[in-house]
């Protein structure tokens, strides 16, 4: 794992402080200022390989802005950040080139690789689209295109995988099923998970940890701890809940 | 309150073909009955033969044209003329619309003279194409590089600049090189309007050609008509122009079924 080597960034080559664990992304001091405007502020944060991160927070406090900093789609303006190398993010929309198949949007500029139709298949299977890889993106549902974006990010193998909303555009029963296939996903390859959210229902049920995220700053960081098959219902699940939105309420 | 009842029956709907057959005829129905109404002025004795031949007086000049051999000689001097016009014009216009859709350097630089340039109507530089390079065959060929070039820059430009920014962020985010993302993304997802372009500037070469063959030619069809005009035969001019216009329905066709092989990507909305 070697620092971000997407554009001369602020990344730096010195040995990260954890360097025993497998922290895949690693923030220290970030900032990020448009114009007058302070998005993040001195943030630090911290995600090991294998943890599921949920960020929330009121809109407009930089949840996204976060997340595309750390995906290299947007620059901060000071601090460090150690990223992993194999990065790989899953949109709000889909984002299918609807020019080409299903496959060819999973394995994009590697189809001429040996292996790459095979390995495409294989992300497709995962996600239960084995049967579609030939299929145009025009042909699927939304919970469909919005699978593919996953087995996309899955083909990379990737050890830090960031979710920027995923689910938010689906309806509620394919929301649960797909929620159901991220956990699932993730359970098997086991990479860091960051997952922006608004829904803090959404944020109990996948992640390990939610951070609360409120004046640029990281408000609070809760753990959860359910087992899980967690049930939205259970006492403990709601008062994990109510914790959230008490910080969310001082976030302002 | 009222209730309305629906009820279908499984023999409601006609089958795919007889829809498609009868879709079809209908199409045919107008130009039938004009053509129709046309030969039975004529045959009636209402038309001047001289004014507007009938259509089975048509028919006899093209046979005539075929005995001659004027006709078979005429079309592939022609079809090139426009042919190697639309070429150089449309692989022009799409180079130069491409890059200018990549490039907002490339935009800056030559976009608005060439709309300048767009603006005069092609046509009007007959006389000084004949000044600047005589009555041959590169005037006329160039005039129709002319026609050509403008349509496929416009719509290849527009059709690049309309493609979803996010598709491009999700090329950089999955690390896709420049080349990759124009190979992958951009040149698929811009092919509808290329060949909405193309189809325009096939139409375009062909009026082009049309002008640049009434420059003094001494072949192809351009040649038939001057010949018929100059012997007063009413009869051979409306056969030459009647090629025109097929050609240009050649054209249409030829262009959709490109389309239809290109663009299977896309839901398709020419189906009834």
């Amino acid at each position: 794992m070697t620092s971000h080597n997407a554009a001369p960034r602020f990344a730096t080559a010195t040995p990260s402080p954890l360097a025993g664990a497998a922290p895949v992304v690693h923030i220290h001091g970030l900032s990020k200022h448009y114009g007058e405007q302070t998005v993040l502020q001195a943030l630090d944060f911290t995600l090991q390989k294998g943890e599921f991160v949920a960020l929330v927070g009121p809109s407009g406090t930089g949840k996204t802005t976060l997340l595309r900093i750390i995906g290299g789609l947007e620059q901060a303006s000071s601090g460090r950040a150690r990223i992993a190398e194999k990065t790989a993010i899953v949109f709000q929309d889909p984002r299918l080139i609807l020019a080409q198949r299903v496959w060819k949007n999973v394995v994009l500029q590697d189809a001429r690789k040996p292996g790459a139709q095979a390995r495409a298949l294989d992300a497709l299977a995962e996600v239960g689209l084995a049967n579609k890889a030939q299929a145009w993106p025009v042909s699927l549902s939304g919970g469909e295109a919005q699978r593919v974006g996953i087995a996309r990010a899955l083909y990379r193998e990737p050890d830090l995988l960031l979710l920027d909303e995923p689910f938010s555009a689906l309806d509620a029963f394919t929301r649960r099923k797909v929620q159901d296939l991220v956990v699932d996903l993730w359970q098997r390859h086991r990479p860091g998970v960051l997952l922006v959210t608004h829904d803090i229902e959404e944020a109990v049920l996948l992640a390990d940890r939610v951070l609360v995220l409120g004046g640029g700053l990281v408000k609070a960081d809760v753990p959860v701890t359910l087992p899980r098959k967690r049930d939205t219902t259970s006492a403990e699940f709601n008062a994990i809940k109510r914790r959230i939105l008490e910080h969310l309420a001082s976030a302002h | 309150m009222t209730v309305k009842t629906l009820e279908y029956r499984f023999d409601s709907q006609a089958p795919a073909s007889r829809a498609h057959g009868s879709s079809a005829a209908l199409r045919l129905l107008v130009p039938v009955v004009l053509v129709v109404a046309w030969q039975l002025c004529a045959s009636l004795g209402w038309l001047d033969d001289f004014v507007l031949p009938s259509p089975w007086h048509i028919l006899l000049a093209y046979q005539e044209l075929w005995h001659t051999g004027e006709l078979q000689a005429a079309l592939p001097v022609s079809l090139a003329r426009a042919g190697l016009g639309l070429a150089i014009g449309g692989g022009l216009g799409l180079v130069l619309g491409v890059i200018a859709g990549l490039s907002a350097h490339a935009e800056r630089l030559y976009d608005a003279p060439l709309q300048m340039v767009r603006t005069i109507p092609f046509i009007a530089l007959v006389p000084l194409f004949v000044v600047w390079f005589g009555i041959g065959e590169l005037a006329k060929v160039l005039l129709i590089v002319g026609a050509a070039i403008f349509p496929v820059y416009l719509n290849a430009y527009h059709g690049i600049r309309g493609i979803d920014k996010k598709l491009l962020e999700l090329g950089n985010s999955f690390a896709m090189s420049r080349a990759e993302q124009v190979r992958l993304i951009v040149l698929p997802l811009a092919m509808p309007s290329i060949l909405v372009g193309w189809r325009y500037a096939a139409g375009s070469a062909l009026l082009g050609l049309v002008a640049a063959e009434q420059i003094n030619s001494s072949a192809g069809l351009g040649y038939i008509l001057n010949n018929a005009n100059q012997f007063q035969r009413t009869d051979i001019i409306i056969a030459g122009i009647l090629i025109y216009a097929l050609l240009g329905v050649l054209v249409d066709i030829i262009m959709r079924q490109l389309e239809r092989v290109l663009l299977t990507w896309r839901p398709r909305h020419d189906q009834p």
